[in-house]
């Protein structure tokens, strides 16, 4: 009873880290943009699948890679992509559109992006291979009747330090304090010197390597799909709202939060509601709490 | 190249060859377009159309399946009780505007693809075979005919302007002495209403319903359907659904990079006209001959 309930609290912290690396790539997009970027999980998909297809032809090729080498070339390859999807469908529409145009374009992209990795990679569930894990095994922690496998910390190792960088990046950087700049006022910032066309191609950048991030640690975890990117991107989302928008720490805390809720849902109580509970907690915060359970560092009652 | 050639006429050849089945499909298109333009009306963004849709779908099969009621009156009902949800649903949203109005309308449209996911009544995850097909052109077409003149006569009536001056700005229509609250509930919740009916003519031309007809790819088609139209005149969703619905037919001939294509031209559209292909003055001929003035954007 015991020994499932902490197996449980492990897989809550998994899920929570991913989730929250997908989330707090929302919350710099929509932070320092005041943009709902809606192909934001299909960015964390194509990421899952740069790691795998690299995984794959490594090891018919040099042998099996270690881990963090995946990690980082898919948050390479998602972080382009991320760049592409700015290039294609934000930067054209200026700045002074509706709020929802940007919203359209980028479910177009998704879609685009969902229907390219069905061509590419087949529509079928995938996950990493069997000998990548079978190689990690021999650093299992064992403690008494505890298994913590070498993947697991991994997991939640990797989106630690991930998150940890990043508030550093935000916080002490020049570079973050521009980015801060333009969440605050982007005229202000340009006045002031800001390259405000820089920055926003940087914020997609880092948010998009994020999600590749947490596409990776996802596929670790679970599995590969093409459409694994809508659940990713609504459960950012949700997350988004709930800590706060444009709190980065709020999203990590209530990243895990809902990570715990999820798997502790699945586990104790129905799980065929357990999407309508979310979208049910989802409404209730919007409709009493707009500002999200630490606040929101930002006006977000975006206008017209 | 010749193929090139012929599949583009082919696209227009098309126009006169659709079937009952295709026109019925846009013109049920045509009418949840509108349903969403309807809160647009007064400037607000409901992105969960589908929630309704489903929810009429549900009601009308229903009573139609079940209780034996005449089909026009089970449309009816349909739209009501959408409407009346609407209305329930509106009353604590439409406080939100902008993106978190667009967001808590998306939720709730999860949340009633859940509940009929779950709700053993109309099948749950099995959904209700066997509806009768009771869907004509005559349905759709003459409930399509009256929300027109509906939407047509709105325009210079006291609600219109009153919708139109709430749209623009909120607090200078409360200044002038606009019921706000009254206005968005009343546009809200008639949205609701063409949503259910919309629905319930789906149900009875699809014969066959489940819970994930309504899911969130549905309420992306119809958002595209007015966004792509144009959101500011009630004829830009009807040609906007019009396009999609008719598009996605005659696009077969590129089969496979079918959503390529797609996204290209809904992001170029979004490029040059970011507000829809018809605007304001788009069809005003006269305009069009008129010397070019410094016109206000």
């Amino acid at each position: 009873m015991l020994v499932t309930f902490i197996q449980q609290v492990i897989n809550g912290l998994m899920l929570g880290g991913s989730y929250a690396l997908v989330a707090i790539g929302y919350t710099l997009i929509f932070g320092v943009l005041n943009l709902l970027h809606l192909a934001h999980g299909e960015v964390a998909m194509i990421g899952s699948y740069v790691g795998l297809t690299l995984v794959l032809v490594a090891m018919s090729q040099v042998g099996v890679l270690p881990v963090w080498v995946v990690l980082i070339a898919a948050m390479i390859g998602a972080g382009i992509v991320g760049i592409i999807v700015e290039l294609i469908a934000f930067r054209p529409l200026g700045r002074k559109q509706l709020h929802i145009t940007p919203l359209i374009t980028t479910i177009a992209v998704a879609f685009v992006l969902q229907e390219a990795a069905v061509k590419l990679f087949g529509s079928e569930q995938r996950s990493f291979p069997v000998q990548m894990f079978d190689q990690l095994k021999a650093y299992d922690l064992q403690l008494g009747v505890f298994r913590i496998t070498y993947v697991q910390m991994f997991i939640i190792g990797a989106s630690v330090v991930l998150m940890v960088g990043l508030y550093f990046f935000v916080e002490k950087t020049q570079m973050g304090k521009a980015m801060r700049a333009c969440a605050e006022n982007t005229v202000t910032a340009r006045l002031l010197g800001v390259n405000v066309h820089w920055i926003t191609v940087w914020t997609f950048g880092i948010a998009s390597a994020l999600a590749g991030a947490a596409g990776v640690l996802i596929g670790l975890a679970y599995n590969i799909t093409p459409l694994m990117g809508v659940n990713l991107g609504l459960k950012g989302l949700t997350i988004m709202l709930f800590g706060g928008s444009g709190n980065i720490v709020g999203a990590m805390v209530a990243a895990l939060i809902l990570g715990m809720i999820e798997t502790m849902s699945v586990a104790y109580l129905v799980p065929a509601w357990k999407d309508g509970f979310a979208f049910g907690i989802l409404i209730l915060i919007l409709l009493y709490k707009p500002s999200g359970l630490f606040g929101s560092r930002l006006q977000i009652e975006a206008g017209r | 190249m010749r193929v090139v050639i012929d599949s583009l006429a082919s696209i227009f050849t098309g126009l006169f060859t659709l079937g009952e089945a295709d026109l019925i499909t846009i013109g049920i298109n045509m009418i949840m377009g509108l349903s969403m333009f309807l809160p647009m009306t007064v400037g607000q963004l409901s992105f969960g159309q589908a929630g309704f849709m489903s929810i009429g779908a549900h009601i009308a099969v229903v009573l139609t399946l079940y209780a034996g009621v005449w089909f026009p009156v089970a449309l009816l009902l349909a739209g009501l009780g959408a409407g009346l949800v609407g209305f329930l649903v509106g009353v604590p949203v439409l406080r939100l505007r902008g993106l978190l109005l667009a967001l808590v309308t998306f939720a709730f449209a999860q949340v009633v693809e859940v509940f009929f996911l779950n709700f053993t009544p109309t099948g749950a995850a099995e959904g209700i075979r066997g509806i009768f097909p009771y869907t004509n052109l005559w349905y759709v077409f003459g409930f399509l005919v009256l929300l027109i003149i509906f939407l047509a006569r709105l325009r210079h009536s006291r609600m219109g302007r009153a919708f139109e001056a709430v749209k623009l700005d909120e607090t200078a229509a409360e200044a002038m002495g606009v019921n706000v609250t009254r206005a968005k509930l009343m546009a809200f919740s008639t949205g609701a209403f063409v949503a259910g009916v919309g629905g319930g003519l789906y149900a009875h031309h699809a014969v066959f319903i489940q819970y994930d007809n309504f899911d969130f790819k549905r309420s992306v088609d119809i958002a595209m359907y007015m966004v792509l139209g144009g959101m500011d005149v009630f004829y830009g969703p009807l040609l906007g659904a019009f396009i999609i619905t008719y598009l996605s037919t005659a696009l077969q001939f590129l089969a496979d990079w079918r959503w390529e294509v797609w996204g290209s031209i809904v992001i170029l559209v979004m490029i040059f006209r970011p507000q829809g292909i018809l605007g304001r003055d788009t069809l005003n001929v006269r305009r069009w001959f008129r010397a070019r003035q410094a016109t206000p954007a």
